[in-house]
């Protein structure tokens, strides 16, 4: 799994590139902590490079949601592919995790 | 004329004699590694029994949630237990068959509270009867699990059993 991550003012963004799995979970977890460190209002998680996400990837994200809203910050999930999206639907978390495609 | 080498084979090189595909079995250790070539033999499989890349998508969402719930319960994560896969073409559909030889964890145990709560864990049993239409979870005499999930072509997953 490959990833960038940059913040500035108050929003921090992590973008990922590759599946997400059981087997990457807890490398985009230390991720997504040090996204949220610096306690950005917004952390946009960028997925436009993942194709595949299952419930050990959408478990940790909905951590990191969690983090930020302990300061009222939002988390959003942008330029989901397809299939990234029809996980997040099945989950029924679309609306919670505030998804843009 | 000599054919091209390397040319992918073609359906009737991989059917049976009553015209069902030839079904795979494959048997791996419980490493997590090993998701990403799940996820490619099962796409490649489906695709070949007729599904669109949606439906796709969602057998191989239900193949990894359940061989993750098998690595991470019924195996307490250890990475060097077996797993075997059975894969085949059923009428009108795609059956998995999954079989370990761990801890007896029933679905019911592992199951999420209703869709929308933001309680991480016990996901992925409500996302398999979602994505298939046949949920079977068997657990076997001599110790182990037998999980069957089924896929009919053109219809939306939905649970048909307990």
């Amino acid at each position: 799994m490959k990833h960038k991550l940059w913040a500035q003012a108050n929003q921090a963004c992590l973008v990922i590139e590759g599946d997400i799995d059981m087997h990457v979970a807890a490398e985009l977890r230390v991720l997504l902590k040090e996204a949220a460190s610096s306690k950005p209002t917004v952390l946009l998680v960028d997925l436009a490079g993942v194709s595949f996400i299952d419930s050990s990837g959408i478990a940790t994200i909905v951590e990191a949601l969690k983090i930020v809203r302990k300061w009222f910050g939002k988390l959003i999930v942008k330029n989901c592919q397809e299939a990234v999206s029809d996980t997040f639907e099945i989950a029924g978390l679309t609306e919670i995790l505030g998804i843009e495609r | 004329m000599a054919q091209s080498r390397g040319r992918e084979a073609g359906p009737s090189r991989v059917k049976t004699a009553c015209g069902a595909r030839a079904p795979l079995e494959l048997r791996f250790a419980s490493c997590p590694e090993y998701l990403s070539l799940l996820r490619h033999t099962a796409r490649w499989y489906a695709k070949r029994c007729g599904f669109d890349d949606k439906e796709c998508g969602r057998i191989v969402l239900a193949l990894v949630e359940a061989v993750t719930n098998i690595i991470r319960h019924a195996y307490d994560g250890d990475e060097n237990q077996l797993i075997t896969l059975r894969i085949g073409e059923c009428a009108g559909g795609i059956e998995l068959e999954l079989l370990d030889q761990g801890k007896t964890v029933p679905p019911c145990a592992l199951e999420k509270p209703p869709r929308g709560k933001l309680e991480p864990g016990g996901l992925g049993v409500q996302m398999m009867k979602t994505c298939m239409d046949h949920f079977q979870y068997e657990p076997q005499p001599g110790g182990g699990t037998r999980l069957v999930l089924r896929k009919l072509k053109g219809r939306d997953g939905q649970e048909t059993s307990p």
